[in-house]
């Protein structure tokens, strides 16, 4: 198997081999729902980084009881594998009002409505919405904060030391990632949009070390690989949470070649590096706060003109928005963003799905018709 | 274990403290013995019946309004020799010499029982909160907050703040079984008084805060489960803190599941 | 003259003499007060519906609290039943609404927040020259104003509020947001904060909070004087005016005159509900239909039991500490920006408070924090033998549920309350 098929199959499940081992050599999993948390700390405190998926669940009736009608169905499906005990293999969890979805799912793990393994850690982050001096400051408090209730938690010290090499780690796994995307600025890239997503998961869900070393791997095998001629159109997607790679494999059978993306899981959690040179937490803080954002944060124009130079960069023709319903934080970056595309003549595309692909052919008529309509 | 021991130590430093610059302090040293506690006190103690509700114009006094001065909290202690069982202190004017005021108002109760624990804090923090249960003393309907007022009616009748501190002591041993000795302190010296008081209350309340993020259960208590930490992760506040024992596991059999 | 917000401009010469009810005189100088703003060219200064309006009354800053602007309309629905049938609002068309569906706003996110895109969109809203936003209560919120900025083009201030306020950095990175707002009002209007003028309007909001507290309270007596929670929409239109303040007194006097005369709200009252949300705007009568038909009173709802604190106004610095607390408590705010524990722990506070017999919450489609936070209260519930019923209807859109609907899922609730 080469690496990049290594890496592109961590996406099909929700623990791998890599997990495996590392729970069997002793090792602690802390999950984490949302890229505003810093992995850095957990991995400068000798435990593994997992992100928060729901790969797997085909049914959400455990975690209906703690949602509405009108609750995200990632957040349904994920408190229904944990409240089924498929998150076994975590020693913890953090999360941040990512948003209210998140939030109030997370008050389950609270309230002892998933059952827990004993001792278990639990930390909701007071991440700010802003991004200005005081917002950095606030945030380097909290992230200190966070830093010393893992200390304690687990009884193990973070040190500076650490926390500079887990920067530097992880920086190396941003660097790499941001390699794989410059490929895809190729007039034929030899890299789909569904296996840079898987490739994009995988760094969630396994050792950074090992994950950069199969990267590395990767990059080189991609070197000798065809490029990808025949699409209709070059595309950027953007959207929140999206851990599925069937999803984008739809429009690139249509035609649709996915050369970039505004994801949760793609660029928008590795894209910006963290300063190596200045104090770390201090410097985690910043890169947090201040990275392309999330539409929980309030700098909208910045994320708008981000997506206007990303398309001009990676030389996409048009923009898909793929919004999960009930996702207000989505639902009006996606307006924003459609009027901006208006304005710019560029073709855009609102999608809006549920957790579970469903309705695929209703989504393959409205991709193809849009892919019609750019005429590349 | 002690519990809030630091809180304790804080609190005796503090009437300590009021003592040596002279504020006018009173100790009452009351009997707790089954229904002495509110014997002969003027007004009844329970449930009222009927709303307590007192208007502007029937206020004898108003005591703890947040724009002068408020504070409130709750320590507790499994050492019943920390505890004055009994013992109402009152730093500042009594209720009687403060017809028409508006007081600013710190309220501590403290509250000791050898079989108490962590996850009963919560529990006894609401108690405080608790409204019309005292005749002619009314907390004014602000969450999470000790405001009060007390009516003209039941200042005739002789209310003081002995007469509150034995009909709270008596409020919290009947719905606590646990808790075995009570003592209350109040100050109405001054809003800096209060201030300074709400310092320490500042602490109780991020310790009660760590207990809030942690295991909520369905009753409204809340449960420190599968911590076993043994330092606070406020280090930097409590440097002069020795030893903090946050939260003790709790063990309940068959309450819960473990995976692995 | 400005050919715009007819509707409103309409309906304020109609009422602006009117006396009674005492609420509507307050939403009508608010009104008057906004249309002069805009025909004179003034600063008109958008103030979010959980956003007390006290810091821009001191700098003589037009607020105009986009969410309430259609409020104009339901007051004096509220004040004139007989004017509009509820039953035809649902299936009359909201172009409004229906506009911001069309730019692209989806049709499951907050009413309020698609009024106010929609408004903009359809110039029934006067647009802002700036623009107050705390990050509370909730997503919808956050979303909705950033899209406001981007439609406007007015610069906007977020104050940003921690998710755990039990620590004390907690509450002076708060209060350092409040310092930020009084810089942004001043920069962007090109007024200074006068802070006598800002002590004589919070010390005017002092004695509101004075009498809405003793308002609230009042109903906390059993049987009920009056029905209906003691809300107060002057927080966000007028607090700090001595307008405003006059209102609530005459409604607190009028509450008084009730209890003296020993009138109360029905004949005989066998339910209390606490209603743990807004109330059905589009349906005023709805509290005393359920009144006159189970028996069943409403003494507090969600905006009546709000945190009504004074502040200490001895120094500017504890002036705006002071303000800074205060908002905290404001109707949903932190209970959208918090764990459910704080929703939870004041349901169950007004609940004991003003005796309730059962808990209403009316969840709108677009709240996912409420709704979010059912099973929590549920269970609780449960625990604790609390009725306790949670139903779809929208606070502002008829058409979403209507109102035989509300009808038929209240009565069978109060129903079975009743059987108990």
């Amino acid at each position: 198997m080469t690496a990049l098929e290594e890496l592109t199959k961590q996406a099909d499940t929700l623990t791998n081999p890599y997990i495996e081992r590392w729970k069997e050599r002793g090792g602690k999993i802390i999950g984490y729902y949302c890229t505003y948390v810093p992995e850095e700390i957990i991995h400068a405190a000798g435990m593994l980084p997992y992100r928060m998926r729901a790969t797997g669940s085909t049914s959400s009736e455990l975690g209906d009881a703690y949602a509405s009608t009108t609750t995200c169905t990632f957040c349904r499906h994920a408190l229904d594998q944990a409240m089924k005990g498929e998150y076994s293999f975590l020693d913890g969890l953090v999360t941040l009002h990512s948003c209210d979805h998140v939030a109030r799912t997370f008050d389950a793990w609270r309230y002892g409505k998933v059952p827990l393994p004993d001792p278990f850690y639990l930390r909701f982050l007071d991440v700010p919405i802003k991004t200005d001096a005081p917002a950095v400051e606030w945030m380097t408090l909290q992230l200190d904060k966070f830093k010393r209730s893992l200390e304690d938690h687990f009884q193990v010290t973070i040190s500076d030391e650490a926390l500079r090499r887990s920067v530097k780690t992880y920086n190396e796994k941003r660097r790499l990632l941001k390699s794989l995307y410059e490929l895809r600025k190729k007039e034929a890239p030899p890299i789909t949009g569904a296996e840079v997503l898987g490739i994009c998961i995988a760094s969630t869900s396994m050792p950074a070390d090992e994950f950069n070393q199969l990267l590395r791997q990767s990059l080189d095998e991609l070197k000798g690989r065809d490029g990808f001629w025949d699409y209709r159109a070059r595309l950027l997607l953007a959207g929140g949470e999206l851990e599925d790679p069937a999803y984008i494999r739809v429009i690139e059978e249509l035609g649709g070649l996915v050369v970039t993306d505004m994801l949760c899981f793609g660029l928008r959690a590795f894209w910006d590096l963290v300063d190596e040179d200045s104090e770390p937490i201090a410097a985690l803080a910043k890169r947090y706060i201040e990275r392309i954002s999330c539409p929980r944060m309030i700098d909208y124009s910045r994320r708008l003109k981000f997506i206007r130079d990303l398309l001009g960069e990676f030389k996409a023709d048009g923009i898909i928005v793929q919004r999960m319903k009930y996702c207000d934080n989505w639902a009006c970056d996606g307006a924003m963003i459609r009027w901006q595309a208006k304005e710019d003549g560029t073709p855009y595309l609102i999608l809006e799905r549920e957790y579970l692909m469903s309705a695929v052919g209703q989504m393959r008529t409205r991709v193809q018709a849009f892919l019609e309509t750019i005429m590349r | 274990m002690k519990a809030y021991e630091i809180h304790l130590a804080k609190i005796r430093e503090y009437i300590a403290e009021k003592k040596r610059q002279g504020r006018q302090i009173r100790e009452i040293d009351c009997d707790t013995e089954d229904e002495k506690l509110v014997y002969g006190l003027p007004v009844h103690v329970g449930p009222q019946g009927k709303s307590n509700i007192i208007l502007k114009e029937d206020t004898f006094v108003e005591l703890g309004n947040p724009s002068v001065a408020s504070c409130a909290f709750v320590i507790w202690s499994d050492d019943l020799s920390c505890v004055e069982d009994g013992r109402v202190t009152l730093i500042g004017d009594d209720i009687q010499e403060s017809e028409g005021k508006s007081l600013p108002f710190g309220q501590v109760i403290i509250v000791g029982g050898s079989e108490l624990k962590e996850e009963h804090y919560l529990d006894l923090e609401r108690t405080q909160y608790t409204s019309d249960q005292i005749e002619g003393y009314m907390l004014r309907s602000v969450p999470r907050r000790v405001w009060s007022r007390v009516s003209n009616e039941a200042a005739c009748k002789g209310f003081s703040f002995e007469t509150l501190g034995r009909a709270l002591m008596s409020i919290f041993r009947g719905k606590h079984p646990l808790v075995q000795a009570t003592e209350i302190v109040f100050v109405t010296s001054s809003k800096e008084d209060v201030n300074q008081l709400d310092g320490i209350a500042a602490d109780v309340r991020k310790f009660s805060g760590e207990l809030r993020k942690l295991v909520r259960q369905d009753d409204g208590t809340y449960e420190c489960t599968e911590y076993s930490c043994e330092t606070c992760d406020e280090k930097a506040v409590c440097d002069e803190i020795r030893e903090w024992i946050i939260l003790r596991r709790k063990k309940a059999a068959g309450t819960k599941e473990k995976t692995r | 003259m400005e050919e715009k917000y007819q509707a409103h401009r309409l309906l304020y010469e109609l009422l602006k003499d009117v006396q009674e009810p005492p609420e509507l005189r307050s939403i009508v100088d608010w009104t008057g007060r906004v249309l002069r703003a805009v025909d004179q060219g003034q600063p008109i200064v958008y103030n979010e519906f959980t956003f007390w309006c006290d810091s821009m009354i001191a700098m003589d800053i037009q607020p105009l609290s986009p969410e309430v602007w259609p409020a104009m309309l339901l007051a004096a629905v509220a004040a004139f039943p007989e004017m509009v049938d509820p039953n035809a609002l649902a299936s009359a068309d909201n172009p409004i609404l229906d506009t911001a569906v069309e730019a692209g706003i989806p049709p499951e996110l907050c009413t309020a927040g698609r009024g106010i895109v929609g408004g903009l969109l359809t110039d029934f809203l006067p647009p802002p020259s700036m623009t107050v936003v705390p990050s509370y209560p909730c997503d919808n919120t956050r979303a909705i104003y950033q899209t406001v900025a981007n439609l406007t083009g007015a610069p906007i201030y977020w104050l940003d509020c921690p998710y755990w306020m039990d620590e004390p950095e907690a509450m002076d990175y708060w209060v350092s947001q409040y310092k930020g707002l009084i810089s942004f009002l001043e920069e962007h209007s090109g007024k200074k904060m006068d802070y006598d003028r800002l002590k004589e309007v919070v010390e005017e909001s002092n004695r509101f909070v004075d009498y809405w507290l003793e308002g609230s309270e009042l109903l906390r007596m059993k049987p009920l004087p009056q029905n209906g929670p003691f809300l107060a929409t002057e927080v966000l239109l007028n607090l700090g005016l001595p307008i405003a303040t006059e209102v609530v007194k005459a409604r607190l006097d009028a509450l008084k005159e009730r209890i003296a005369r020993g009138e109360t709200a029905v004949p005989e009252e066998k339910v209390r509900v606490v209603w743990n949300y807004l109330p059905v705007l589009w349906d005023p009568g709805l509290f005393d239909w359920m009144a006159q038909e189970f028996g069943a009173v409403t003494p507090v709802a969600m905006g009546s039991w709000e945190h009504h604190e004074p502040v200490d106004t001895s120094t500017p610095e504890s002036i705006i500490r002071g303000m800074a607390r205060r908002a905290l408590g404001a109707h949903m705010g932190r209970h959208g920006a918090s764990s459910s524990d704080v929703w939870i722990e004041d349901t169950l506070h007004a609940f004991e408070q003003w005796q309730g017999d059962c808990i209403i919450v009316n969840g709108a489609l677009g709240c996912k924090w409420v709704r979010g936070s059912y099973g929590y209260l549920r269970d609780i519930c449960r625990q604790r033998g609390i009725p306790v019923m949670m139903f779809d209807a929208d606070i502002a859109d008829p058409r979403v549920v209507s109102q035989e609907e509300v009808h038929a899922r209240i009565g069978e609730f109060l129903d079975t309350v009743m059987a108990r």
